[in-house]
């Protein structure tokens, strides 16, 4: 497999009260053309600020600090600025967000909205372009007709809005897309139907995923690697069955552990004790001993990157030792 | 044994200002029956729009009832002079989903645990510092977080401190509206074992309003599943969740995540089949978990018939289905409001 996109050291510094913080860490993952790669985390690991740092959209007072590398085929995102950096954003690397009614224009129909993104990336006329984006709304399964086209985002289901932002996402055909949490405002049913979407067209256009989602269980069986954040680290990496079966790292066994299942005998469950600490309270060494039953002396100091397994990775003193919890 | 709650044809109509002329009103809950014993977990699921947040407020008398009973240990609720009902109120408590709007932010987490106890004039004023101490202590947190503000605790420890607020007065009956969707999985864990623990230690009876079925399965005893206003199946927990009979029931279920679906991507799933669905369905014949298809919210709600047919994956659909409205019966070990589930095998 070709490598798509290659991140290095990324950090991400926010100004706290007694000097920067780092939400993001010195974050380094690839992906390869045609892979569906889940970035998981609970609220504050960084999980999103990563995706964002990606496409250089690191709301301010935040920044990408010096060092970090996002390469896209050789291509460096966190040099470009202006248009070369807008023909990234859109032609090569498309978003989607949890929220789709704050991406939407309330007054614009969704068909136009689609358009407009086709135009702004494409050299195409007006009538070709609105072609193309009844195309995009049928690919998408909603009404690919006139009607569809005209129709506006209030008058849409939260589903239904969810799959106008895949297509405008699509409409300029990215390499890379980039969905974090884009099912996580929606009823289950719908949810598994927009997943069900995505895989879809994921296949259909050969696309690359990057699913950032703090939700074990919609990455089961959808994804073909994890990549597990953790106080601005990620702290394992594996391809995804392999991860559920063999968690190595004690926090993401722990996440597992944690997890209420809906089939298979039922387990009480064992929560991870304390709470994930905020940027400016990470601990020295692991980020995760505090909370962490299997920690030792070593664990104050900054923790080696281990192989479990071939193409699984963790950061933790316990290496090969480190059996599921 | 009696019910502690017990809710009879529960009908709640919300009445929607048209602009030039009044609209029909919205039958946000129709006809709703359950009950609750002491010691007991019934959980309401559904999804948005289903009506199960509207009938856990109008169980507290928090939202106007079009018709319909609601009986607390034997005291008609919805009947109750406003004095009659403060006493009641201190037996029934609620816990809601977002802990931050839940608490004044300018009021110390021990004053908002003992307001309470000021309103209802329980125990007397000097002890009550030691009776927060206690409460905090009960619900794993450090009393010394009595003298802290809601911005100073995560979103668990928020949690626990409503939840110690609601049990301050002494409940016989919580009410937990989402208690635990707004929070992170490692805490998520953490709440709900305190919630199985105030259970047994207190004798609770737990009316729980949740979507997620994996954490119901962990609680309840019981479960009702709401669609549009209406129960469309109800049973004990495991037998609604192995053997449900109602089409929507097995959609849920289907739809819902599961971890230990760890079979590779490439290779599919298996619980899948195809659901032609000419508005809502995914692109050239992408498989789908089992039928699903359609919104619950922004579904079409036929003006007679079931309201899930628009939606229902059953080959056996018929006019029946469009014309008559399927009451609760006995379908294998649960109760189910459909006129096709016993023909189906899964």
């Amino acid at each position: 497999m070709t490598m798509l996109l290659a991140v290095r050291d990324l950090r991400v510094s926010f100004p706290g009260a007694t000097g920067p913080v780092y939400p993001v860490d010195r974050v380094s993952f690839e992906l390869a053309r045609g892979e569906t790669v889940a970035l998981v985390g609970e609220s504050g690991s960084g999980k999103s600020l990563t995706g964002m740092a990606l496409l250089n959209l690191v709301p301010a007072p935040g920044e990408v600090a010096p060092g970090s590398s996002v390469s896209l085929e050789g291509t460096e995102i966190l040099k470009l600025r202006g248009e070369p950096l807008r023909r990234i954003r859109g032609a090569r690397i498309g978003m989607v967000f949890q929220d789709p009614l704050a991406s939407l224009n309330p007054v614009i129909s969704v068909g136009d909205q689609i358009r407009e993104t086709i135009q702004a990336h494409l050299p195409l006329g007006r009538r070709e372009a609105r072609t193309r984006a009844e195309a995009l709304l049928a690919e998408v399964g909603l009404a690919g007709t006139p009607e569809g086209y005209q129709r506006y985002p209030h008058q849409l289901s939260g589903g239904m809005r969810q799959r106008v932002m895949l297509a405008i996402a699509l409409a300029a055909e990215p390499d890379l897309l980039i969905a974090d949490e884009p099912t996580s405002a929606l009823d289950v049913t719908v949810q598994a139907q927009i997943l069900t979407l995505l895989e879809g067209l994921r296949r259909a256009r050969g696309l690359t995923v990057l699913l950032i989602t703090h939700d074990l269980g919609i990455v089961a069986g959808r994804t073909d690697r994890v990549l597990v954040m953790y106080a601005g680290r990620i702290v394992e990496a594996a391809p995804t069955a392999e991860l559920f079966a063999h968690p190595a790292h004690p926090y993401t066994a722990g996440l597992l552990g944690s997890l209420p299942r809906l089939r298979g005998p039922r387990q009480p469950l064992r929560p991870i004790p304390g709470q994930v600490p905020s940027p400016g309270d990470w601990p020295a060494g692991c980020r995760f001993h505090p909370r962490c039953a299997k920690s030792f002396a070593p664990c104050r100091e900054e923790p080696p990157i281990v192989e479990v397994a071939g193409g699984h990775h963790m950061r933790c003193w316990l290496g090969k030792s480190g059996d599921s919890a | 044994m009696t019910s502690l709650l017990s809710v009879r044809d529960l009908t709640v109509d919300y009445r929607a200002t048209g602009l030039i002329m009044p609209r029909r009103p919205l039958r946000a809950v129709d006809r709703v029956s359950l009950t609750v014993s002491r010691g007991e977990t019934l959980a309401l699921v559904g999804e948005s729009g289903s009506g199960k947040s509207t009938v856990a407020r109008s169980i507290l008398r928090l939202q106007p009832v079009t018709a319909g009973t609601v009986e607390f240990d034997g005291h008609p609720v919805l009947e109750l002079d406003r004095r009659t009902l403060r006493g009641l109120r201190r037996r029934m408590q609620i816990v809601l989903q977002d802990p931050s709007s839940a608490l004044n932010p300018r009021m110390r987490v021990g004053a908002a645990v003992a307001e309470g106890l000021e309103i209802h004039r329980l125990g007397v004023p000097s002890e009550r510092p030691a009776r927060v101490a206690q409460l905090l202590g009960e619900v794993g947190l450090d009393p010394a977080l009595a003298d802290a503000y809601p911005h100073q605790l995560s979103g668990g420890q928020r949690q626990r401190v409503v939840i110690a607020r609601a049990l301050a007065v002494g409940p016989e009956l919580l009410v937990l509206d989402e208690p635990v969707s707004a929070l992170d999985v490692s805490v998520q864990a953490q709440v709900l074992s305190l919630i199985l623990e105030l259970q047994q230690r207190r004798q609770l009876a737990y009316l729980l309003v949740a979507h997620d079925l994996a954490v119901v399965r962990q609680v309840a005893h019981r479960i009702a599943v709401m669609y549009l206003g209406r129960i469309v199946e109800t049973g004990p927990t495991d037998a609604v969740l192995t053997a449900p009979a109602h089409p929507y029931t097995r959609m849920l279920i289907a739809a819902a995540p599961d971890p230990d679906h760890v079979e590779g991507r490439p290779g599919g799933s298996p619980l899948r089949a195809a659901a032609p669905d000419p508005d809502e369905g995914p692109p050239g014949g992408s498989p789908l978990p089992l039928g699903v298809s359609g919104e619950g919210a922004g579904a079409t709600r036929p003006a007679k018939g079931c309201l899930f047919q628009p939606r229902c994956p059953h080959p056996g659909l018929d006019l029946r289905c469009a014309s008559e409205s399927p009451a609760l019966r006995p379908l294998g070990a649960t109760l189910a409001a459909c006129h096709h589930a016993d023909s189906t095998t899964s």
